[in-house]
């Protein structure tokens, strides 16, 4: 964590407004597009980011500085508020396996380099929310199969295969773009 | 398979994470989430600060209510605190009133009780040294009743060995009547019969010998058990004072020097002199003592003598105023001295003595000597009881010297009296005389106390002295003392 960090969150916790907007502004692209990964569309990641940054700035006084960076704390509250919220409307036989079948791609043609972020996102979008979920936490999160299964009370093999299954259905969608 | 699993995880990781499309505006929320979120937290803070604000004013009144009451509820105290105070005060005034008054009483009380100590101490201390010498007392009255208990066991012993003694003294009487009636009863037969008879009582004397025999013993263990009662035996020396009267004879021989005596007398004194002495003795052993001591007894002789003498008028002398002085000498001589005196007569010569008128002369003289006695003897004394006799006997050193003399004279002629103009001792051959004695007597005493003695005794002495032939004739050798004394043994 920078200094910066640390001079922020000691100005927005006394109340400094302007701390307040430069801290959000700082990491608002990064907050969104973690919400965004979650999501299905960009409505729900909104929906999940307005409730997480609130409860980032809510909880901002329980965060230690000496334990590890804001970053990743901001990103746990954010996961954790985006668990809540697809819980609600799409957790229903979300992990149930989904018999899709894809090429395998090329991975030394240029033209897969001209992919962005944006559609990368939109790709995960478009997975399941089993798929979607373990994907984001295994894969760009860093999460481990023990701490995904505990976090979404599914076992250890349930995650292995939902991740494997993610990526074939992402390695699937990215065939059918290029 | 896996390998292409991990190309596409990474291929995402790379993607996502990179800052690509930055800026575009896909990766931020719509304005109104932004403003939606801020409006969230900043009103929260609002709330906060208002809710802070209420709580704020509400503890500040709560306080100022607090504050209110705690000033009226410690005003009223105070109230009642000083209200408190000075019935306090009235109390404390009140009771120091009381206390002083009670202190005065206290006080007195106390002055009371000393005076009442003290006497008390002293009246203690009285019965104390009382009773201390009670104590004592009975402590010697205790020790005494021992000795008596003592005493009396031995006593006891003795009476019951007289009683024995008296026992066979009673059958010795027996046996001598028996014996008596057997010679009244033997005169009464005949004279044949009498060496029968004389048989018989050497019989009854033979046995009344063994019977003395017999008891003989019993009195000897007696005799030694009463000679310890008595402590007296164990002192060993005396010590007295004596006041003695002696009978003396001393022949006074007085001559007149240059006259013609027409008569001439040699007066023999017989007087009793007085004197005191220190009386020492020491027990010998048993009943033996050595004594000794010293007497001085002082010989005086008052006397009156008339003598005639033939005048004599060789030494006449003729006085300025006409006048006619003789001086006549007198000598006065005993066995222990020798006095020349002179005295002058002075006549008119109209008076007309003539040679071989007859002068009586009256002298009144008066003589003394002094007699210092050492003796040295050894007495028996018997005591019985409270009494005792002593039988004694010994020498004496003795010294008898001249003190003084004095005298007066009166001279007649032809009925009538010449004037003596002086008299005076002229000279005085005062040789003393030192000589032995021996003495014996006896004497009488009675124990006074435990260690005391008065005793009189009677010796009879006799002194070694030369007679002075030619002039003292009749100087006696001999004398009787009586004295009587007191003395102490220890």
């Amino acid at each position: 964590m920078t200094k910066d960090d640390q001079l922020l969150i000691k100005k927005t916790l006394g109340r400094d407004k302007l701390a307040s907007k430069q801290l959000y502004d700082k990491y608002e692209s990064y907050w969104f597009r973690l919400c965004l990964r979650y999501g299905r569309n960009r409505s729900d990641a909104q929906d999940i980011f307005q409730e997480g940054v609130v409860k980032i700035f809510q909880n901002l006084k329980k965060f230690d500085i000496d334990k590890g960076a804001f970053k990743s704390w901001s990103s746990r509250v954010l996961i954790n508020e985006a668990l809540k919220y697809l819980k609600k409307s799409q957790w229903q036989s979300s992990f149930e396996d989904l018999a899709e079948a894809g090429q395998e791609l090329d991975w030394s043609s240029h033209i897969i380099e001209r992919i962005t972020a944006k559609e990368l996102t939109e790709l995960i979008q478009q997975l399941p929310l089993g798929y979607r979920v373990v994907f984001n936490m295994y894969e760009i999160e860093g999460y481990s199969h023990k701490e995904i299964a505990e976090t979404l009370n599914i076992s250890v093999g349930t995650s292995k295969s939902q991740l494997s299954k993610a990526k074939k259905a992402l390695q699937h969608k990215l065939t059918l773009l290029l | 398979m896996e390998n292409n699993d991990n190309n596409l995880a990474h291929f995402f990781r790379n993607k996502l994470n990179s800052s690509e499309g930055l800026g575009e505006g896909w990766d931020r929320p719509e304005e109104s989430v932004r403003d939606a979120v801020f409006e969230h937290i900043h009103t929260e803070d609002t709330a906060g600060f208002v809710y802070m604000k209420w709580i704020g004013l509400v503890l500040l009144l709560l306080a100022t209510g607090l504050i209110s009451w705690y000033i009226y509820t410690l005003n009223q105290k105070l109230n009642e605190a000083e209200t408190a105070l000075q019935d306090q005060q009235k109390q404390i005034e009140n009771i120091q009133k009381e206390t002083q008054r009670t202190t005065e009483i206290q006080v007195n009380k106390i002055e009371e009780l000393k005076t009442q100590n003290k006497q008390l101490t002293s009246d203690y201390q009285n019965i104390i040294e009382d009773n201390t010498y009670k104590d004592q007392l009975l402590q010697k009255q205790r020790s005494s009743i021992i000795q008596t208990e003592n005493h009396r066991e031995e006593w006891q012993k003795n009476i019951s060995n007289y009683e024995s003694i008296f026992s066979h003294l009673k059958n010795e009487i027996d046996l001598l009547k028996a014996a008596n009636i057997a010679l009244i009863e033997s005169d009464q037969t005949t004279k044949s019969r009498s060496k029968e008879s004389a048989f018989n009582l050497s019989a009854i004397q033979s046995g009344l010998l063994v019977q003395k025999e017999k008891t003989l013993p019993n009195f000897e263990v007696a005799t030694p058990i009463l000679s310890t009662v008595s402590p007296l035996k164990k002192k060993k020396f005396e010590l007295g004072y004596s006041y003695a009267l002696r009978g003396v004879k001393m022949p006074i021989e007085r001559s007149f020097e240059r006259q013609r005596p027409a008569s001439e007398r040699v007066q023999d004194n017989r007087l009793v002199a007085h004197g005191h002495g220190i009386n020492a003795g020491y027990n010998l052993g048993k009943n033996w003592w050595i004594r000794s001591g010293i007497q001085n007894t002082y010989i005086r002789i008052k006397q009156t003598f008339d003598l005639g003498l033939a005048y004599d008028p060789s030494n006449e002398m003729s006085r300025p105023d006409g006048s006619i002085e003789n001086e006549l000498a007198l000598r006065t001589s005993t066995a222990y001295s020798d006095i020349n005196s002179t005295f002058n007569i002075a006549f008119d010569p109209g008076q007309g003595l003539n040679d071989g008128d007859l002068l009586e002369v009256s002298v009144d003289d008066n003589l003394s000597h002094r007699r210092l006695q050492i003796p040295l003897g050894i007495a028996y004394i018997h005591e019985n009881n409270k009494w005792r006799f002593a039988l004694q006997g010994g020498v004496q050193w003795n010294n008898v010297s001249f003190r003084d003399y004095s005298f007066r004279t009166t001279v007649r002629a032809r009925g009538e009296e010449i004037p003596v103009d002086r008299d005076r001792v002229r000279s005085s051959r005062i040789p003393g005389k030192q000589f032995m004695s021996t003495y014996t007597g006896f004497e009488l005493g009675y124990q006074l106390k435990e260690r005391w003695y008065a005793q009189t005794a009677l010796n009879y002495n006799y002194d070694f002295i030369n007679q002075r032939e030619t002039e003292f004739s009749n100087a006696s050798k001999t004398g009787t003392t009586l004295k009587i004394g007191l003395n102490y043994r220890f």
